[in-house]
C-alpha cells in the first residue's frame, strides 16, 4: 500500500486503491488495485474460515497498528500464559486489518482447541500432506505449540511447528515478551539447526528460489495468492536451523531492503521478519529443488496476484514508493456549471496526432506536415471554395491527404527578349544628326529676319565699342561645352578683331585659360595686326569667388601672369598699361557654360564693378540669364548654338554654328515627335486600363 | 601631333557612345581618362598659376608669410584626432570668408535686383502686352514664393481666410514653378543635343575627312 492516510469508512485507498478492509470471502465482482508483486515470503493472514465483517479502520495507520496485542493476547488468555506470542512471524500490522477483536482467525481457534501433541507429532511426518490436503487446519507449529502448551506451557498445534518456530523462545521463557515486539525478532543469540523438510511449511519452501533450495529447506507451504479460506495454516517449525555462512538469499535480502517510508512502525515487522527469516534461512539444509512460484518471481506482474490473498501485514512490506502527495485532501463535488469552466486542455482529436519531433514546432501535436506539402505538387479539389471552413487545418490535411500528382516537367524556356523602342529612339536620333550635314545646303544666301532677340542686342553692343578699347573676356567653360560656346566665342573674336578692340582673357575654370588660347591663336592665325601682348593677352586661371571679389576691390593682382607662362608681370605687357582694374575696361563678355560662373560674376562684379556686362551662356543657363537680363543686370546674351548661328548671321560670317543648327532643329523636330507620340500612347493605354478595371 | 590627338578624340568619342549598349567597359575607361585628366590639369594650373606665384611674392615679405603659413600648419592637424580641434581655426576661417562672399554676393547681386525688378507697372496705358507680362510676372514670382509657406491652420475666421488665398496663390505659383523646371529641362536637352551635333560633325568632318579625303 502507499501509506496515504484514508479515512475509517473507507474501503479502499484514495491514492492507490489498495483494499484497506480485508476480505473475508473473495467477492467475484469486487475490483481490486493491482498491488506489486511480493519478494519473500507471505503468511497466511486470512483465517480458513470465513470472518466476521472486519470493522473499517479509521485511516491507515490505525489499521497498520499492532493489534496483535489484542489477539495475542486473546490467545494467551485463552491459551497458558506460555503460549508463544512471537512465534507467529506475522508481523504486528497484520491483525489490524485482517482481524479485529471480535475476530478470531480459524486457525487461532483452532490452536485454542488445539489437540494433544501426540496427535500433533502423529500429523508431523506429513505436514505438506495435512497443509495442502487440509488446508484449513493449523500449521504443525502451532499444532505443536498447542500441544506443548497442553503439555507445559507451550501451545499445542495440531500439526508440527516448524524447525526456526521451534527455535523460537517459549512464553515460559520470555514471558514479557510484548506484542509490540514483533514476533519477528531474530533470535540471533540462539544456534538455530537446520529445520528437517518436513519441518517446514510449503509455503515456506516454496517461497525459497532454486539457488537457496540446495541450501535451505524450503518450507513446503503452496503459493501465497490463495484464498484465505484455502491457505494453510501457518507452521511453525520445531526447531530452529542451526547457523550457516550461506549467504543471504537475494530472494530475502530484497525483502529487507525495500523501504517502507510509511512508517517506522510498519516497516519494523516486515523488517524483523527478514531478519529473522534471513537469520533461520541461513540454518536451512539444502533441500530439494523447488518451483520457484510464478509470483514470487520478479516478472510477475501485479494482476496475477489477487490482492486479497496477500495478508495486509504483507502488503506493508511492499515497496512503498514515496508519495510527495500531501495529506488525503476530501474532494467536493464540482458543479456542472464549474465544471464546464474549466479550460479544456488538449483537443481529444489531437490526442491521437503523432507528436513533431524536429524544427521549432518540436513537441507539438496536430502539426501540418507543410514541408512535404510544399515538396510535393498535390491535386487541388474543385470543390475546395464549398469544402469546409479551415477549421484546424481539416481542409489542408485533406490536400495532402490527396495523392501527389506528378509534376509536369517544366522545360526550359529561353527567356524571351524585351523589346523596348530604346534602340530605335537612338537610331532615329543618330540619323537625324547624321543626314543634314550629308544634305547640300546653302544657308548663306537665305535672308533672315530682323532678329530682335536679344543676339541682336549683343551684336549692338559689341558694334558699339570704340575702337581700340580693350574688353574683357572671360573663358568659363569647359572642354565638355565647348561643342557649343567655342561657336560663340569665335565669332566673337572674329567680330573684335574685325572692330580693332583689344581682347583680355582670362577665366576662372582651371581648364578656360587653354580654351581661351585656342580661340585666339585660331582667330589671329594669319593676322599679322593683331600681336599677343599688344592687341590681345591671356591672364590664365582667376579663383572664382575670391578672384572676382579681389578683381573687383583691387584690380589684377601684382602677382598676375600671362597665361604662355612667360614669367612676364603683367604690367610688362602694353595692353595692360591702361588697364589696371575692372572699371577701366569698356566692357566685359562672360562666356559662362553653366549657370556658376555667371551667377559669380552676377553677384560678385556686377553690383559693384560699374561695367556692364554681356554674357554669351549654354542653352541650360538661359532661364537664369533671362532672370538677370530681366533684372538688367546682364545687357544682353546669345544662348547655345541658336545664339551663334543668330550671331554669325548678324555679323555676317556664316560657320559651323549655321549648319549645325540646322541638324540640331532637325533632331529636335525628331525628339518633339517621340514625345508626342510616347504620350499619346500612354494615354491610350492607361484609358484601357481604367476601362479594363472598370 | 594633331593626328594623334585627332585619333584619339576619336577614338575617345567612340568609347563614349558606346553606353547605347550599356555601361561596358569602354565607356567606364573614356569616364576614368577624362575625370583623371581634368582633375590633374586643375591640379597643375592652380598650383603653378595660383601656389606658387603668391608664395614666391609672400616670400619677398616673410612677415605677411607668418599667418598663411600658421593656417596651413593647423591644417594637418586634422589627421590626428587629438590635436584635431586646432584645425578648426583656419577651417573657420575659410568658411567664414567662403559664407561672406556667398551671402554677400546673393544679396546684393540676387535678391535685391530680382525685387527690384518686379516692380512693374500695371498702368493700362503701356503696351498691352506689356501689361500682361508684368501681371504673369508678379503673380508668378509672388505665387511662387507663397508655394514655399508652411503654417498651422489658425482658427480665426480671417486669419483662416487668408490662409486659404495663400495657398491658393501658393497652388497657381507651384504651376509656375513647374513651367519652369520644364523650360530648364528643354534648354538642357537642347544643350545636349548641341553636344550631340558638334561629336558627330566632328566624327563625320574632321575625322573621316582627314583620313578619306
Amino acid at each position: 500500500m502507499c501509506g496515504t492516510p484514508n479515512k475509517l469508512e473507507e474501503v479502499f485507498c484514495s491514492k492507490c486503491g489498495a483494499r484497506l478492509v480485508p476480505l473475508t470471502a473473495a467477492p467475484a465482482a469486487e475490483k481490486i488495485q493491482p498491488t506489486t508483486p511480493i519478494k519473500g515470503l507471505s503468511l497466511p493472514a486470512k483465517p480458513s474460515e470465513p470472518a466476521e465483517p472486519p470493522a473499517v479502520p479509521t485511516d491507515l495507520t490505525q489499521s497498520q497498528e499492532p493489534e496483535p496485542k489484542n489477539w495475542l493476547e486473546r490467545l494467551r488468555s485463552a491459551a497458558p500464559a506460555d503460549e508463544e506470542a512471537p512465534a507467529q512471524p506475522e508481523s504486528p500490522a497484520e491483525p489490524a486489518p485482517v482481524e479485529e477483536a471480535s475476530e478470531t482467525p480459524s486457525w487461532l481457534k483452532r490452536l485454542r482447541q488445539a489437540p494433544p501433541p501426540e496427535e500433533a507429532a502423529a500429523e508431523e511426518p506429513s505436514p505438506a500432506a495435512s497443509a495442502e490436503e487440509k488446508p484449513a487446519e493449523l500449521p504443525g507449529w502451532l499444532t505443536t505449540a498447542s500441544a506443548q502448551k497442553d503439555q507445559g506451557q507451550e501451545p499445542s498445534p495440531t500439526e508440527e511447528a516448524p524447525g526456526w518456530l521451534k527455535r523460537l523462545p517459549t512464553a515460559s521463557e520470555q514471558p514479557s515478551v510484548e506484542p509490540a515486539q514483533p514476533s519477528l525478532q531474530p533470535a540471533a543469540e540462539e544456534p538455530i539447526s537446520p529445520a528437517t523438510e518436513s519441518e517446514i511449511p510449503d509455503w515456506l519452501k516454496n517461497l525459497a528460489p532454486a539457488s537457496v533450495q540446495e541450501n535451505v529447506a524450503p518450507p513446503a507451504e503452496p503459493a501465497l495468492p490463495q484464498p484465505a479460506a484455502e491457505q494453510p495454516p501457518f507452521e511453525p517449525t520445531p526447531s530452529t536451523p542451526a547457523p550457516t555462512t550461506e549467504p543471504v538469499p537475494s530472494w530475502l535480502a530484497s525483502i529487507g531492503e525495500e523501504p517502507a517510508p510509511a512508517t517506522t512502525e510498519e516497516a519494523k515487522p516486515g523488517e524483523q521478519l527478514i531478519e529473522e527469516l534471513e537469520a533461520k534461512q541461513s540454518a536451512f539444509e539444502p533441500a530439494e529443488q523447488v518451483e520457484v512460484p510464478a509470483w514470487l518471481t520478479e516478472s510477475e506482474t501485479p494482476e496475477e496476484v489477487e490482492a486479497e490473498d496477500i495478508p495486509d501485514w504483507l502488503r506493508t512490506t511492499q515497496p512503498v514508493k514515496p508519495s510527495a502527495a500531501p495529506a488525503a485532501v476530501e474532494t467536493a463535488q464540482v458543479p456542472a456549471w464549474i465544471a464546464a469552466l474549466k479550460p479544456k486542455t488538449a483537443e481529444p482529436e489531437l490526442e491521437n496526432e503523432p507528436v513533431e519531433t524536429a524544427g521549432p514546432l518540436a513537441g507539438l501535436r496536430g502539426v501540418l506536415p507543410l514541408a512535404l506539402a510544399i515538396a510535393e505538387p498535390h491535386a487541388v479539389k474543385p470543390d475546395f471554395l464549398t469544402a469546409q471552413p479551415a477549421g484546424h487545418g481539416r481542409f489542408f490535411e485533406s490536400i495532402l491527404a490527396a495523392p501527389a500528382v506528378e509534376a509536369a516537367p517544366v522545360a526550359k524556356k529561353k527567356s524571351p527578349r524585351v523589346w523596348t523602342m530604346r534602340p530605335w529612339i537612338y537610331l532615329l536620333l543618330a540619323l537625324a544628326a547624321i543626314i543634314p550635314f550629308l544634305l547640300p545646303s546653302d544657308w548663306a544666301s537665305i535672308p533672315l529676319p530682323d532678329i530682335k532677340s536679344p543676339a541682336g542686342q549683343f551684336y549692338d553692343k559689341l558694334q558699339q565699342l570704340p575702337a581700340g578699347s580693350t574688353v574683357l573676356m572671360s573663358f568659363d567653360y569647359d572642354p565638355g561645352q565647348a561643342g557649343e560656346m567655342n561657336l560663340q566665342a569665335q565669332a566673337i573674336v572674329r567680330q573684335l578683331i574685325r572692330n580693332r578692340i583689344k581682347i583680355v582673357a582670362m577665366s576662372t575654370i582651371a581648364t578656360g585659360p587653354q580654351m581661351a588660347q585656342n580661340i585666339l591663336n585660331n582667330a589671329t592665325r594669319g593676322n599679322s595686326n593683331y600681336v599677343y601682348g599688344t592687341n590681345y593677352l591671356n591672364l590664365g586661371f582667376l579663383p572664382s569667388e575670391a578672384g572676382l571679389a579681389q578683381l573687383v576691390a583691387g584690380g589684377f593682382p601684382a602677382t598676375a601672369k600671362d597665361a604662355q607662362g612667360q614669367d612676364q608681370p603683367l604690367t610688362s605687357f602694353p595692353i595692360a598699361a591702361n588697364v589696371k582694374a575692372l572699371r577701366d575696361f569698356k566692357l566685359v563678355i562672360e562666356l559662362a557654360g553653366s549657370d556658376d560662373p555667371l551667377q559669380h560674376w552676377m553677384e560678385q562684379v556686377q553690383p559693384r564693378a560699374g561695367v556692364p556686362i554681356i554674357a554669351g551662356i549654354s542653352a541650360s543657363a538661359e532661364p537664369k540669364a533671362n532672370a538677370y537680363f530681366s533684372a538688367k543686370q546682364l545687357d544682353a546674351f546669345i544662348s547655345g548654338l541658336v545664339g551663334a548661328a543668330e550671331y554669325e548671321m548678324l555679323s555676317n560670317q556664316p560657320g559651323l554654328a549655321l549648319i549645325s543648327v540646322n541638324v540640331q532643329s532637325v533632331a529636335l523636330a525628331v525628339l518633339v515627335l517621340l514625345i508626342i507620340i510616347g504620350n499619346i500612347v500612354y494615354w491610350v493605354q492607361g484609358s484601357r486600363r481604367t476601362q479594363g478595371k472598370a | 601631333m594633331d593626328l594623334v590627338g585627332l585619333v584619339v578624340g576619336a577614338v575617345l568619342t567612340l568609347f563614349v557612345f558606346s553606353y547605347l549598349l550599356g555601361d561596358t567597359p569602354l565607356f567606364r575607361l573614356a569616364q576614368a581618362i577624362f575625370v583623371g585628366v581634368a582633375v590633374g590639369y586643375a591640379a597643375v594650373v592652380a598650383f603653378l598659376l595660383i601656389l606658387i606665384p603668391n608664395f614666391l611674392q609672400l616670400l619677398q615679405n616673410p612677415i605677411l608669410l607668418i599667418l598663411p603659413m600658421l593656417g596651413g600648419l593647423l591644417l594637418l592637424t586634422k589627421l590626428r584626432s587629438a590635436p584635431s580641434p586646432w584645425g578648426d581655426l583656419p577651417i573657420a576661417y575659410l568658411f567664414g570668408v567662403g559664407a561672406a562672399l556667398a551671402i554677400g554676393g546673393a544679396l546684393s547681386g540676387a535678391l535685391l535686383p530680382q525685387i527690384q525688378a518686379l516692380i512693374v507697372s500695371f498702368s493700362p496705358n503701356q503696351d498691352g502686352w506689356v501689361l500682361v507680362n508684368n501681371v504673369i510676372l508678379v503673380v508668378g514670382t509672388i505665387g511662387a514664393v507663397l508655394s514655399f509657406r508652411f503654417l498651422t491652420l489658425r482658427t480665426r475666421p480671417a486669419a483662416r481666410a487668408l490662409d486659404a488665398f495663400g495657398r491658393g496663390w501658393g497652388l497657381l505659383g507651384r504651376g509656375f514653378i513647374l513651367i519652369a523646371f520644364g523650360a530648364i529641362f528643354a534648354d538642357t536637352a537642347v544643350s545636349r543635343l548641341s553636344v550631340l551635333v558638334n561629336r558627330v560633325y566632328y566624327l563625320l568632318n574632321d575625322v573621316a575627312g582627314q583620313f578619306f579625303r
